[in-house]
């Protein structure tokens, strides 16, 4: 059995091999890389990046660099590099000649610099996704919004990348899609119809038992004032974002699907009157705004 | 303070928001009021009104006609150019505030608001224009 360790340093997960990795143990391998990617994915972990250090312990081996590529592609949708040091050049001829460099970028030593790293590995660039200072704003929005708004008190639950395969439904949402300098993508606001008629009851003072086409336009204003607060702040923190117009999006179950290279950042908020999430998407990364 | 007879125009592209802008008046004591969903149909509003209308409360972004848009309109018109215009925004950039003083607005206010707080600007307006 390989002995594998695995560390995190700073905002990336280092997975070492301590003994010669082969066909014999490589299975084993790609099971500890998904462990870390499993790890990485969890909300909150604040990972952007998982390296494989193998270093003088790897032996040529097809079938792990396949498993590990296949790793790679399903931690890309997450928003997340895998980086490979220590690639000797057989290997990396065999990434290079059927692709999977694609999914495994291959470092040196002095790639991982923070400053290299940023300037030639593009999938390794600080991902929107788990980047809280871009998140906050629309956190606090939220709670904002519906506080003064609708004399509401929501609590935010865990941050969570959307997984692509499982279905997240609502039966009334507001969208605003955002193109800048700095980030292109969407916000959404999603609610289920009970939640988002006791927002609006709260925020009209009346009692509202089905939403009206009148009342639909409701979702886009509250997103309007949460995109609002959002963009005053991060402007002052030197992104660009742009006036934006909200769209609705209105029926039962109805998924919202974004269709986005990035990943999808779900914030799940709890309130007296019921769940809702807002989802902030991603199609280029912040690191492009400088 | 205002009369809380006098009637209010209340200029929203959204529905919920000119509903809760009303609530909100109606929170303060006034009872009187005229809708419009942009900055046009505002206007319409006010002409046909003469001077009926004491106060307006436009939103800043409407599609078509902005609340600037018909801020000058307002200005233009020698009969209306001391009517109390607030205006009410998400995102007020600097620029926007500039632009909007420099139309003549008596005052603004950024959403999310309070009744409370919308009382209080209200007040500052009536003061502004009273002093």
């Amino acid at each position: 059995m390989a002995k594998f360790n695995t560390e995190q340093a700073g905002n990336s997960l280092v997975v070492r091999c301590e003994d010669h990795l082969n066909h014999a143990n490589g299975q084993e391998g790609i099971e500890i890389i998904q462990g870390a990617f499993d790890r990485a994915k969890i909300s909150g972990s604040g990972i952007i990046r998982i390296v494989l250090d193998l270093r003088e312990k790897f032996e040529f081996d097809h079938a792990f660099l396949r498993g590990v590529s296949r790793v790679a592609l399903e931690m890309r949708k997450h928003g997340i590099a895998l980086l490979a040091l220590g690639v000797p050049p057989t290997a990396r001829n065999l990434l290079k000649e059927t692709g999977m460099d694609s999914a495994i970028r291959v470092v040196t030593l002095e790639d991982l610099s923070e400053k290299k790293a940023d300037a030639s590995a593009p999938a390794a660039r600080k991902s929107p996704a788990i980047d809280v200072a871009f998140i906050n704003p629309f956190l606090e929005g939220v709670l904002h919004v519906l506080k003064v708004q609708c004399s509401l008190d929501a609590t935010g639950k865990p941050l969570a990348l959307k997984d692509p395969n499982q279905r997240y439904t609502s039966d009334i949402a507001g969208v605003i899609g955002i193109v800048s300098k700095s980030f292109s993508g969407s916000v959404s606001i999603c609610f289920p119809s009970a939640t988002f008629l006791g927002i609006m009851s709260r925020m009209l003072g009346e009692e509202y038992t089905e939403i009206t086409r009148d009342l639909e336009d409701g979702a886009g204003e509250l997103l309007n004032m949460i995109f609002g607060h959002a963009k005053k702040v991060l402007n002052e923190k030197g992104y660009t974002l742009d006036k934006a117009i909200p769209t609705i999006v209105r029926g039962d179950n109805i998924e919202m699907r974004q269709i986005s290279p990035g990943p999808t950042v779900i914030l799940p908020f709890t309130s007296p009157v019921g769940d809702f999430r807002v989802e902030v998407s991603v199609d280029r990364p912040f690191s492009e705004k400088n | 303070m205002f009369d809380f007879k006098t009637k209010v125009l209340v200029v929203d592209d959204m529905m919920t928001m000119r509903k809760f802008v009303m609530k909100t008046c109606k929170e303060i004591g006034f009872t009187d009021f005229v809708e419009a969903a942009d900055g046009a149909l505002g206007w319409e509003a006010i002409n046909a009104s003469g001077s009926a209308i004491g106060l307006v409360i436009s939103d800043w972004n409407m599609p078509n006609s902005t609340g600037v848009d018909l801020l000058r309109r307002v200005r233009g018109d020698s009969r209306f150019k001391n009517l109390p215009f607030l205006l009410v925004t998400a995102e007020a950039e600097k620029h926007q505030i500039v632009e909007a003083m420099q139309a003549g607005v008596s005052g603004y206010v950024i959403k999310p608001f309070t009744t409370d707080v919308l009382k209080q600007k209200l007040e500052e307006v009536h003061k502004k224009l009273s002093g």
